[in-house]
């Protein structure tokens, strides 16, 4: 039997927020299937990484969407940023 | 012909429509003339009740759309332009930049307030502004937090709950401090608008120092101890909240609201579940939450604090942290186990 999404979260999750730019990590839903989804401040060309700071295409054969959160911050009324 | 077919038009509808189109900027667009509401002109399929046609059309955008009786006979969109047919779409007013470049400026949640709904400012002395989520109160006798179950009896105390960067000061604050209604920012000052005093809030792990894979945030979350007759339990806007959801039954999808000191009211969808997430703090601190709910943008700075509900009012979340593109929300049901709270009095 295929491993549940949730599993698979959390095995590869401190590996995935050790990349460059990435943020956060989750469970999403493309097209009715459950995906990884895996939040980066940017995105960057592949050309610019190096092998080992890619986020793979897919784990345990769940797909893995890379979605651009930009800085997340906690939000509290900051008159400066107004 | 089906759905799709009837969306997209054959080169040579196009053409037809788009040689209208300078005469429709004139006609539709002319600054010394404008037309009611209308900002934009395009080319398009014409749209009848819900449902693409397949016949080309002039599109008329306009903020808003009216009923022909409330216009003047000048501010009409006419039926159609040389042979063309008009649809008219409401888009609104549009702005540059993301979701965080926008909000409503007549605000009264900025206001001094007794009884305090749920989507008021609020504040620790020593911070800008935040949101009140809701009133709550203790976990009654009886009542347990797994599996979740309800008590019965009289609560000894009542509760604002916001966020611990909001009535805690981000771990800074001490118990007892004065939480003030208003927040600071919007005029709040103790003691004239003291409304009750910080009574506990789950401490927020932070890097530095603690490197951010030793981190297990689940909640930016606190109470407030105010008196019952200064709270008003309901959401402004929204009204009574009927219960609360456990995170096992809020899928990726679910649409949800808050009411909030800035952006007032809004609305959003769930887009990831059991995301675990990097949070900036300020001052070059990051804290790393666990078992979050990643949403379209439903706030801007000031909001932290709202109560996030399903658009039916069971309350799923609690707001504390976004991006210019998504917001970050704790699952309701960890505010609850972890302050021992309840914001409703069942399980829906």
């Amino acid at each position: 039997m295929r491993i549940n999404v949730e599993s698979v979260r959390k095995k590869y999750e401190n590996d995935l927020m050790r990349l460059p730019n990435v943020t956060g990590v989750g469970v999403g839903e493309r097209d009715g299937k459950k995906v990884l989804k895996v939040f980066v401040t940017h995105k960057v060309p592949n050309s610019e990484l190096k092998a080992d700071e890619m986020v793979p295409k897919a784990l345990n054969g769940y797909e893995i969407d890379v979605e651009e959160i930009g800085t997340v911050t906690a939000q509290r009324f900051d008159s400066q940023s107004r | 012909m089906n759905w799709s077919e009837c969306m997209y038009l054959s080169a040579a509808d196009l053409a037809s429509v788009q040689k209208l189109q300078s005469l429709a900027v004139k006609e539709l667009l002319d600054p010394k003339k404008p037309l009611a509401n209308v900002i934009g002109v395009g080319s398009g399929v014409k749209w009848t009740d819900g449902k693409p046609t397949g016949e080309p059309a002039l599109l008329v955008l306009v903020t808003q759309k009216m009923e022909e009786e409330s216009l003047s006979q000048v501010d009409i969109v006419p039926q159609n332009l040389e042979g063309i047919p008009t649809d008219v779409m409401a888009v609104g007013y549009p702005f540059a930049g993301g979701c965080e470049t926008f909000w409503a400026q007549a605000q009264n949640l900025v206001n001094r307030a007794r009884p305090a709904k749920g989507g008021y400012s609020v504040g620790h002395y020593n911070i800008t502004a935040g949101t009140i989520a809701t009133g709550v109160y203790d976990i009654l006798p009886e009542g347990s937090v797994s599996p979740p179950g309800h008590g019965i009896g009289i609560p000894s105390k009542y509760y604002i709950l916001s966020n611990n960067h909001v009535l805690a000061d981000s771990n800074a604050a001490n118990l007892n401090d004065p939480i003030l209604q208003p927040g600071p920012y919007d005029g709040g000052s103790d003691p004239d608008d003291r409304i009750g005093i910080l009574s506990r809030f789950i401490p927020i792990t932070f890097d530095p120092p603690t490197p951010k894979d030793q981190h297990n945030n689940l909640v930016d979350a606190a109470i407030a101890e105010a008196q019952f007759t200064d709270l008003d339990r309901e959401i402004y806007w929204s009204g009574p909240v009927r219960g609360w959801r456990k995170k096992a039954n809020v899928p990726v999808g679910t649409l949800i609201k808050k009411t909030g000191r800035t952006t007032n009211f809004t609305t959003g969808r769930i887009t990831a579940i059991n995301a675990t997430i990097d949070v900036g703090y300020g001052g070059g601190r990051t804290a790393r939450f666990r078992d979050q709910f990643v949403t379209t943008c439903i706030s801007a700075g000031g909001d932290s604090g709202s109560l996030v509900t399903t658009l039916d009012n069971v309350a799923v979340g609690l707001l504390f942290a976004s991006s210019s593109i998504s917001t970050i929300i704790n699952p309701i049901e960890n505010v609850r186990s972890l302050l021992r709270i309840e914001v409703a009095e069942q399980v829906i």
